[in-house]
């Protein structure tokens, strides 16, 4: 839930990063906070195990003042995807105004995709919220290893479902950014709408998004910024990265 | 739970008892996560290790250093070589009023923020040309609070300012110029480094015991949270059970009616066969007698599984009577046995018969406690093939209740096993025994050992599960050894008055 401090001047949005296990949660938040340019981010804090399995969660926070001067904060999660952490996933999608889903292209772990969505939905249903007005982006990671599923499989996910859905190698990098991206612009466009963000604080779409993209390395930031200004539609044509990573 | 446990960076806080307690902060766990809390600096940092951390900077570079939360408290205050020379001027009015100033500012004034909006340290120099650098302390872009380092004699001043002089003409030139001397003197440049260090050491400090708390916090809520999880699913299959203990009770009361209402018309019709056969309604043929006596011995067997249902359903729903008295159980053991000869005849069975002359007198009901002995043997005769042998052992029997305490391993909770008095009674047979993981369910309603024996050997299944609720009704005991093959051994026990 986003929360707004009029005394301090300050927003505080939360978004979560959620999945199966190992499909990638951690290590996408890894990259943005490798990506981010370090003046707007704070620390990664990992609540992990000696084994670098996530525990309760990983945190990584990004802050901008704005031009209106009003205190931005945004709170980026993961939730531990394995089985037995059910009762903390709960407790870090709590609130959450938008989510990324990370999905495992592993044909292997297509049911662990959708058990994973599934008790995201429940979730959604116990913490009180209605799972259709939450902001959701599908990211399908490890396309660079064997098995995974086809780039026309996922493209037809893609034209079918209402999220958008994006191809990514997270231990590159590769569409991190833009899954981000994706997940912050959504998460505005529907807070906005309840909240008025350009009326009531001054902050419009633009610079909300310019303000955490600025300074990331040149290659994506030009891509970014493009999209900022052109004002493309949320549903971004993610380039498919072949499986077997010839890229 | 939640009230014990305590997060570990709050153990100073909690000393001081402060918002920032621990009961403060477990409190949390109760009304909302630890992730939508802010966090104050007393909540974060152990204080005396806080102080020890802020020490020994202040030793390394004898500058004075004091630590204020957002709200203004003071964590910290270390003074080092200007007590004596702020002392002196602290004694005259003009110089004491400035003097609180300064103070004042330096512990309030809000800092000043660079281009991206981000507080920036605060440099104060004081009208006695002594300098203070005040440091915001920033976890996660928000200011936790400030420190205050100084004052120092910055290089680039010769010496004490004039100014002094102006606010108060009482001081004396020559006290302020040997007091100054103890005053550390410092190149801007080098007090610079020093913040710039300081200010990492404390942000790890910070995020360190942040993320002790948060680990703290979020195992306390999850825990919580998997414990009320938990108890709402029992709490459902607690209503579930309870549903259905309800029901069972209903299709007991049904079973009861109904059986009930067969049992009259079979009845009349087991008369009519009766009356047709001693030939009241004239002669037949020896083909009609033959149907005829097959009509009634199907409806006697009818009846007789009839007449079990209905006392089950009986024992269920709570209607069957026992009457109470004390008796003698010799001859309604003898009863028993004698009912049951005929059928050992049959198969040419073995019927061993060990029963003393006299026995001690029972409380209970003396038909169910022959229909319990008639049961077991009839059981036991069915069970076990041609020319094998059962066994009736009739006694009376003292020691412990059995099965109630069997805790493998723990010789303990056998010490102070009262012994008790008992009708013990037990029947042993040569049939083809019960595999031991079958052996729980016999006095289950309706179990039966395989289908294959239900057909071989007849029967409803319901025969122990009677026995079983006219001992219990008796709060006797019942329990079933067996080796498959070899034969199976009922024991029977009615406490004695
Ligand atoms: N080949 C390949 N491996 C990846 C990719 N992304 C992540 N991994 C690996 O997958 C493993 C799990 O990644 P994590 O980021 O820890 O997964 P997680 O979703 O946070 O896992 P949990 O916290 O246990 O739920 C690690 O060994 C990563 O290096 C990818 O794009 N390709
Ligand atoms: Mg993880």
């Amino acid at each position: 839930m986003v929360q707004f401090n009029h005394a301090q001047r300050e927003i505080t949005l939360k978004v979560v990063y959620y999945g199966p296990a190992l499909s990638g949660k951690t290590t996408n938040l890894q990259m943005v906070h490798q990506l981010l340019d370090p003046q707007s981010r704070g620390r990664l804090m990992s609540l992990d195990t000696a084994d670098d399995r996530t525990l309760f969660f990983d945190l990584l926070p990004v802050f901008f003042k704005s031009q209106s001067g009003f205190k931005v904060k945004i709170k980026m999660y993961t939730v531990p995807g394995q089985i037995m952490h059910q009762s903390t996933r709960r407790i870090v999608l709590s609130g959450a105004d938008g989510v990324a889903f990370i999905a495992d292209s592993q044909r292997s772990e297509a049911k662990a995709n959708t058990e994973a969505w599934k008790s995201m939905m429940e979730n959604f249903k116990q913490n009180g919220l209605d799972p259709e007005q939450i902001p959701i982006v599908v990211q399908f990671n490890k396309r660079d290893l064997p098995n995974v599923r086809t780039d026309e499989e996922i493209e037809e996910i893609r034209a079918q479902s209402k999220e958008p859905v994006f191809p990514a190698v997270a231990i590159r990098g590769d569409g991190v950014l833009e899954t981000l991206f994706a997940l912050l612009r959504l998460t505005f466009r529907s807070l906005t709408k309840h909240y008025d963000f350009e009326g009531k604080f001054g902050l419009s779409e633009a610079e909300f998004l310019r303000a955490v993209f600025k300074r990331v390395a040149p290659e994506h930031a030009n891509a970014l910024l493009a999209r900022i200004e052109s004002g493309a539609p949320p549903v971004v044509q993610g380039h498919l990265v072949k499986g077997g990573g010839s890229q | 739970m939640t009230t014990t446990a305590t997060a570990p960076g709050s153990s100073a806080a909690a000393k001081n008892g402060g918002p920032g307690s621990a009961d403060a902060l477990t409190q949390r766990a109760v009304d909302g996560s630890i992730l939508d809390k802010r966090v104050a600096l007393v909540d974060l940092v152990d204080l005396e290790s806080f102080k020890e951390v802020m020490q020994s900077f202040a030793d390394l570079y004898r500058v004075g250093v004091k630590v204020f939360d957002a709200a203004g408290n003071k964590l910290v205050d270390l003074r080092v070589g200007n007590a004596a020379f702020c002392g002196y001027l602290w004694e005259f009015g003009g110089t004491r009023q400035a003097c609180t100033r300064i103070v004042t500012g330096l512990k309030n004034d809000a800092f000043d923020v660079d281009d991206d909006g981000v507080e920036i340290p605060r440099v104060v120099d004081c009208f006695s040309g002594l300098r203070y650098v005040v440091v915001p302390i920033m976890y996660e872009s928000d200011v936790m609070g400030r420190m205050i380092f100084g004052p120092y004699m910055p290089h680039s001043m010769p010496g004490p300012s004039e100014e002094i002089y102006q606010i108060e003409s009482r001081i004396e030139r020559r006290n302020v110029d040997r007091l100054v001397e103890e005053v550390r003197r410092a190149p801007d440049d080098l007090v610079s480094k020093i913040l710039a260090q300081m200010q990492k050491v404390v942000e790890v400090i910070l995020h360190t015991s942040f993320r002790q708390i948060l680990t703290s916090q979020m195992h306390i809520e999850s825990v919580t949270s998997s414990y009320h999880e938990l108890q709402e699913k029992n709490r459902t299959l607690h209503e579930a059970n309870d549903r259905l203990q309800e029901l069972d009770k209903l299709k007991s009361n049904f079973l009861a009616t109904v059986s009930h209402e067969l049992r009259t018309p079979l009845t009349s019709v087991i008369g009519y066969s009766e009356m047709l056969l001693e030939g009241l309604a004239g002669g037949m043929n020896e083909e009609q007698r033959d149907y005829v006596k097959t009509i009634m011995d199907k409806g006697e067997s009818l009846l007789a599984l009839i007449t079990q249902i209905l006392d089950l359903s009986r024992i269920e729903s709570g209607n069957m009577r026992f009457t109470m008295t004390d008796f003698d159980p010799l001859p309604v053991v003898r009863a028993a046995t004698t009912s049951i000869v005929p059928q050992c005849h049959k198969k040419q069975i073995t019927f061993v018969v060990e029963v003393p002359s006299a026995l001690p007198f029972l409380k209970g009901d003396r038909e169910k406690v022959g229909q319990v002995v008639v049961n077991l043997l009839g059981n036991a005769v069915k069970f076990t093939p041609n020319n094998g042998s059962i066994k009736l052992v009739v006694d009376s029997w003292s020691g412990p209740r059995p099965g109630k305490h069997r805790v493998v391993g723990s010789a303990g909770s056998l010490f102070d096993l009262p012994d008790e008095n008992f009708l013990r009674i037990v029947v042993d047979d040569t049939g083809v025994g019960i595999a031991s993981d079958k052996l729980e369910r016999v006095f289950e309603r309706f179990f039966q050992v395989d289908n294959s024996s239900t057909r071989e050997y007849g029967g409803t299944g319901l025969g122990l599960s009677i026995v079983k609720s006219f001992v219990d009704a008796h709060k006797g005991e019942i329990f079933v050894e067996s080796t498959v093959g070899k034969g199976s051994r009922f024991t029977v026990l009615f406490p004695l008055p």
